[in-house]
């Protein structure tokens, strides 16, 4: 396992893919922060209160692409190139291979990670500190990190259990944006007020109307159940980061690291039976 | 006789097709064993059995007398070097590159063999050239140095001089002679290219439809292959009551060509043609090749 490890981290160090996925992350992550900034100088003109939260995370749902474009071209190659053969033929353990591989995806996606909350420290000086904290913070990044976890072991079994790049590009970004989709949808649902009303524009003149019940607003088990699966889902995480409107740090993480070691423990079962050509 | 390699009643199948239907075979030590069969005979699924990569749904394998279903098999298989179909190799990395992955693989503790594996494949002038730039003979002969990485003394190689040019496959052929002489390792070769083949092996296994039709070493090979002459005559009936009465076999070609399968006396046959009022017009000794003995031994139909 230590050798597989080590030959892997140094495939990683001369791997393009992983260096125009950092670098890609660099300029998008300069980006996002110089636009944070440019905003934020906007809304204070006009005497609106927004805080570094409001922007800090704000690329978080968009990690999970990144990390989908690393692990299956990283991984693909090893079916397209052969070399997974390589490994298998000299009589390393199918599970050796597997949790090598998800090590070395994931210490490429935590870097990047890395880089992009590094690149976010600019707003510190000129938006000025967080309103949650040192510790909202730290339980933030924990959060961040589980979630790289979450999605490399996810991404890492997809890419492990197809044998052409090409296609294993395309299933990973797809399971990508399935879960995206999936919690966006629940986030909405989530978000639904419980009672509409307002004001209302009758005969001429605005009138205050009684609140009414939404109904599409969830209640009970449902909404316990969807508020439990936005937390397990990587994408439900990165969209509440996103917001800055974590609740459970502690149980997202929780969530994370089971939903981790669960795809993992499947993926390593689905690698030891694959027929490998 | 010591095997490196034994299989007995190994199948697998792909859906509805049978790739191995019980094949069993014996690799000796020290030997390179040719692998002969056509396209879909079964060759590169045994080889990724072996190799580890797929599983039997029946049947079993040992390695250096270790069985398939045993645990030290992984350790059995450090011993072993393999280039399954086409070379492994990273294409974005340069030869040295490659060898020292594989030398991580492998955990060695130093890169001290790289240049000498390098020089061995010929590649030592390969620079920092990357290997998605390599030719194919290039491809293949880094693709064995990969093999050979962990000092192995078994070899198996799928197809080694597919689509490789003839200074290619001269090439090939030496460095596996080579390795066979000078470092004794038992080599498992795999190929359709029968010519090539009957340059190298010293045994021979012939597979059709997943199956072992017969293992045979060179030298019985050789006895076994019929020597006879080719001739060419005015008079094939002629020909034919001369030969029967001689109680010589003998395969019609045409009219006016026979092959002949033993060794006579040229004057006393022309003579007895020349009371029958046939003629020679020409003659020439042949021995069977491997092709001819294979076809004879799995039948000519193309199956792809």
């Amino acid at each position: 396992m230590n050798k597989l490890l080590h030959a892997g981290l140094r495939r990683l160090r001369q791997n393009r893919i992983f260096w125009v996925v950092l670098i890609a992350v660099f300029v998008l992550s300069l980006l996002n922060v110089y636009n944070s900034i440019r905003s934020w100088q906007s809304m204070t003109q006009d005497d609106y209160v927004v805080t570094l939260e409001d922007y800090f995370y704000n690329q978080a749902p968009f990690t999970g692409a990144f990390f989908a474009v690393f692990v299956s071209l990283f991984l693909g190659v090893e079916y397209s190139d052969g070399t997974i053969r390589n490994k298998l033929a000299v009589g390393c353990r199918r599970t050796d291979v597997y949790l090598s591989n998800f090590l070395v995806c994931l210490s490429a996606n935590l870097l990047f990670l890395a880089v992009w909350l590094v690149c976010q420290i600019p707003g510190f000086f000129v938006i000025g500190p967080m309103e949650m904290g040192a510790g909202g913070f730290l339980s933030y990044l924990a959060v961040a990190v589980c979630f790289t976890a979450a999605f490399t072991a996810i991404f890492t079994m997809v890419s492990m259990q197809t044998s052409n790049k090409a296609f294993s590009v395309v299933f990973v970004m797809a399971v990508w944006l399935v879960l995206v989709l999936a919690a966006s949808g629940i986030y909405d649902r989530l978000c639904e007020p419980e009672f509409q009303g307002g004001y209302a524009f009758i005969d001429g003149v605005f009138t205050m109307v009684e609140p009414t019940p939404n109904p599409l607003y969830l209640t009970g088990t449902v909404r316990t159940a969807l508020e439990w699966l936005l937390d397990l889902l990587p994408t439900g995480q990165a969209i509440l980061m996103a917001d800055a409107v974590i609740e459970h740090p502690f149980r997202e993480a929780l969530l994370s690291l089971a939903l981790t070691a669960l795809v993992t423990w499947g993926g390593v079962w689905l690698f030891r039976k694959k027929d490998i050509k | 006789m010591e095997y490196v390699l034994t299989a007995e009643g190994l199948s697998k199948r792909y859906g509805r097709f049978q790739a191995l239907d019980g094949l069993s075979m014996h690799v000796p030590k020290g030997a390179i064993y040719g692998f002969v069969g056509k396209n879909g005979a079964g060759k590169t699924t045994l080889i990724r059995l072996i190799c580890g990569l797929q599983r039997p749904a029946s049947g079993a394998y040992t390695l250096y007398g270790i069985g398939s279903g045993d645990p030290r098999i992984t350790q059995a298989r450090r011993r072993m070097g393999a280039v399954v179909e086409t070379p492994s190799i990273y294409s974005d990395m340069t030869a040295e590159e490659n060898l020292r992955m594989q030398y991580d693989i492998l955990g060695l503790p130093a890169y001290d063999g790289i240049p000498e594996l390098l020089h061995l494949v010929g590649l030592e002038d390969a620079g920092r050239k990357k290997a998605g730039n390599f030719s194919l003979g290039m491809r293949q002969r880094l693709g064995i140095a990969v093999a050979l990485a962990g000092d192995p003394d078994f070899l198996v190689l799928d197809e080694p001089v597919n689509g490789l040019d003839p200074q290619g496959i001269i090439e090939i052929r030496e460095l596996i002679l080579k390795l066979n002489r000078e470092r004794r390792i038992t080599v498992l070769i795999s190929s359709h290219i029968l010519d090539e083949l009957s340059r190298l092996a010293t045994h021979y296994g012939f597979l059709d439809r997943g199956r072992m039709v017969k293992e045979i070493s060179a030298e019985a090979l050789e006895a076994a292959c019929r020597k006879g002459m080719r001739l060419e005559v005015t008079d094939m009936k002629a020909l034919a009551r001369v030969l029967d009465g001689m109680g010589v076999e003998y395969k019609v070609h045409s009219d006016r060509q026979a092959d002949v399968f033993a060794r006579l006396g040229i004057s006393q046959l022309t003579l007895a043609l020349s009371k029958e009022g046939c003629e020679v017009l020409s003659l020439q000794e042949h021995d069977e090749s491997l092709e001819s003995y294979f076809l004879s031994l799995v039948g000519g139909d193309s199956r792809e």
